[in-house]
């Protein structure tokens, strides 16, 4: 898998695209997307990296945003964490953008409209699935996030902040996904976005684990054990 | 007078109190909180109830959280109106039962074969009841494949039960299957009202079923749909079934429970739109037989699907007064394929005596047409349809009469298997003995493809059957055509 980054927005191509993931904060009436914020400062961290934020909107706070690509599976692992964080923080994102055949990288937008035209999101609780692809081809993309998520549909064509993407609704023909999660300081948080197979099934409970595991790998590896699961039919994900 | 009214009055009480005291879960320590993991405390109720030979375990109004609910013999669990039984998350120390061990899965798909890890289950009962005006929810199950101990994916799941009725409950986000029945004999579903995110009811390999007075609304997979999978590990038959009086639709999710019926969310995740269906197949291994369907309402949703493509035999099916609105594939499609997921050396099934009449149909999707299809050497035999009205939204040109669907006899079935077909009403093909009868198709969209494709089809009488031709355009492609009336 290929991982773009660009700040805090994320394209996974492997070889086909796998949705783009952008990052944001809202506070009261402000939000903010973190690639706009004052300061990002980015380190490789072994085979991922570290994004220390700050910016007017956290006041003296800073928050940390570590990134993991995974092993076993396309998909990467997000570790939040911050101090000093201001009452009523919450962090929000963007998921969507596989209705197309190569990464498109945007200076202006990382997850565009065009690209999310019959985008499917299942959701359950604070775990989610995007279909997209054909039906003759149908792909399928999953996701976990922090046990209190609230999840909802979104409109990938107002994006003009995070709280207007929040608010944006469901009636669109670029249909994405929001969550929003409450950030308290000093607490550690995590996210994941993974393509399933037998060795990549995820809950919410596992992905300390699963963090901590890949941040300890110091060089890129592939587990070429991972396969579907056994017995998933040919049929998979046919109605 | 007054005496006679105060033993009127005990005798009132009396009765009231048998008929629902009951197991009161709260009694057994249920909190009903919202909070609580209450499925120990219904679980010892039910085990109570059992002791004593049976009974009904009651649930007052509260939400009650739970993990897997074991079914007995001769149980009914009563949800009075206000009680929510709904599914708990799973967390890394607690969750749904395992899914037991099946020697049969690769024949159909994971939720099909096992049964354990359900929020209600049941194997091999007899006499079970769910009644009440109460709600129960998926909420804390999943629809997708994870395999994480722990995790569930059906609300109920009832394997070789005999004798089970499910009256007058709601059910909400239901995981894969609001009701997996496989291999149950005689059950009856009625005034269920279902909003799920995946199947609504999948009646797998059982006998003796009636289905009546029920909502289903399954925009991402089938609303009602009768099966034969190889689950049981054997060759069975879904047959005398009814099923009548019901709505079936795929709007967005939750949008029929609370009466507002969105249709914001059109697409489906196999990218074929939306679902929430009547439907025969996919599994089919064993076969269908002695079925009616009755007094049905279709609404943006696909159409009346008929599939037997693992070897099973699907005869003497009768299907009558249906409306549908707004379908976003066939309204009717018919399929008898050779996808054989069924054990090695299965042979091919068959289809015949199918009998489809008084359907109307508005706004239909025009890509597909009504399909119906078998495969070369495999004839769909002895259909009947008549008194249908069909209005197509049209708008096709003739550039597409050209077009030869291929026959993908393994494919999955759906309409979309074949691609846009050339014509713009009906796509006959390997079809033996067919009548139509007062059938008439008309377009919101004026479509420049023929009304029939016909390619070896024997025997095919049509009467009063009228369809709009623009100028220039042929009524039939023929091809291998025998015995072909068509009477006005």
């Amino acid at each position: 898998m290929v991982l773009a980054q660009s700040g805090t927005d994320f394209g996974f191509f492997m070889p086909e695209t796998g949705g783009y993931l952008k990052a944001g904060l809202i506070l009261g009436e402000k939000s903010l997307w973190l690639n706009s914020a004052k300061s990002l400062q980015s380190k490789v961290m072994n085979r991922g990296w570290e994004i220390l934020v700050s910016d007017p909107i956290l006041g003296t706070g800073e928050l940390q945003v570590r990134v993991q690509p995974l092993t076993d599976c396309n998909g990467l692992v997000l570790q939040v964490t911050g101090k000093n964080l201001p009452e009523g923080l919450r962090f929000v994102w963007a998921y969507g953008g596989g209705a197309c055949d190569t990464l498109a990288l945007s200076k202006t937008q990382f997850l565009l409209p065009e690209q999310c035209r019959d985008n499917v999101f299942s959701r359950e609780i604070n775990a989610f699935t995007m279909y997209y692809g054909s039906t003759a081809k149908l792909k399928v993309m999953m996701g976990v996030s922090p046990l209190e998520t609230e999840l909802r549909l979104a409109d990938a064509r107002q994006m003009s902040s995070p709280l207007v993407y929040w608010n944006s609704g469901k009636k669109t023909d670029a249909p994405a996904l929001a969550g929003s999660n409450g950030l308290a300081s000093g607490e550690t948080y995590y996210y994941c976005i993974y393509r399933q197979n037998q060795l990549a099934d995820y809950n919410y409970y596992l992905l300390p684990a699963l963090f901590a595991k890949e941040a300890a790998l110091k060089t890129s590896t592939t587990n070429e054990k991972a396969k579907p699961h056994s017995d998933f039919g040919p049929d998979f994900h046919q109605q | 007078m007054k005496k006679r009214s105060l033993i009127l009055i005990s005798a009132l009480i009396f009765i009231s109190s048998e008929v629902f005291a009951g197991f009161n879960v709260r009694d057994f320590g249920a909190k009903g909180d919202g909070k609580t993991i209450d499925s120990p405390a219904i679980n010892q109720a039910i085990d109570a109830a059992e002791a004593v030979g049976g009974g009904t375990v009651v649930f007052p109004a509260g939400k009650y959280r739970s993990y897997s609910i074991h079914l007995k013999d001769n149980i009914e669990l009563h949800l009075e109106n206000g009680a929510v039984l709904e599914a708990a998350q799973p967390t890394d120390k607690d969750g749904f039962d395992a899914p037991e061990t099946s020697e049969f899965t690769k024949f159909q798909d994971f939720g099909h074969s096992h049964f354990q890890n359900s929020l209600i289950w049941g194997i091999g009962l007899k006499n079970i009841r769910i009644t009440g005006f109460g709600t129960i929810s998926g909420y804390g199950l999943t629809r997708e494949e994870s395999r994480i101990i722990g995790v569930g994916n059906k609300t109920i799941a009832l394997r070789e039960c005999v004798n089970v009725d499910i009256k007058d409950v709601t059910l909400v986000h239901c995981g894969h299957f609001a009701l997996l029945a496989t291999g149950v004999e005689n059950m009856t579903l009625s005034n269920i009202k279902v909003d799920t995110n995946r199947d609504g009811f999948d009646i797998d390999c059982c006998r003796n079923v009636r289905v009546s007075d029920c909502s289903v609304n399954a925009p991402w997979d089938d609303a009602i749909v009768l099966k034969a999978s190889y689950a049981l590990g054997r060759f069975k038959d879904t047959e005398k079934v009814t099923i009548t009086n019901c709505f079936v639709s795929g709007y967005d999710q939750g949008s029929m429970l609370d009466g507002t019926f969105q249709t914001d969310e059109p697409q489906a995740p196999d990218q074929a739109y939306n679902t929430g269906r009547i439907k025969f197949g996919t599994e089919s291994s064993g076969g269908f037989k002695n079925i009616t369907i009755s007094n049905c309402v279709f609404e943006n949703c696909r159409g009346l699907a008929l599939e037997t493509v693992d070897g099973g035999v699907m005869e003497d099916i009768s299907i009558t007064n249906i409306t549908m609105r707004d379908i976003v594939n066939s309204p009717i499609f018919l399929r008898l394929g050779a996808r054989q997921r069924s054990p090695l050396g299965t042979p091919v099934g068959a289809m015949r005596r199918i009998d489809i009449s008084h359907v109307t149909c508005y706004d239909a999707d025009s890509r597909f047409g009504c399909v119906i299809s078998g495969i070369p050497g495999s004839s769909i035999e002895d259909v009947t349809m008549s008194d249908i009205r069909i209005v197509y939204k049209g708008g096709f040109s003739n550039e597409t009469a050209n077009i030869v669907p291929p026959e993908n006899l393994k494919q999955y079935p759906e309409p979309s298997m074949f691609g846009l077909i050339p014509s713009s009403g009906f796509f006959l093909r390997h079809v033996k003995n067919i009548v139509m009868r007062d059938v008439q198709v008309s377009f919101l969209k004026p479509d420049f493809r023929p009304t029939f494709y016909l390619e070896d089809v024997q025997g095919a009488e049509f009467l009063r059957v009228e369809a709009p031709l623009q100028n220039g355009v042929e009524r039939f492609i023929q091809k291998n055509v025998s015995g072909l009336k068509d009477l006005p």
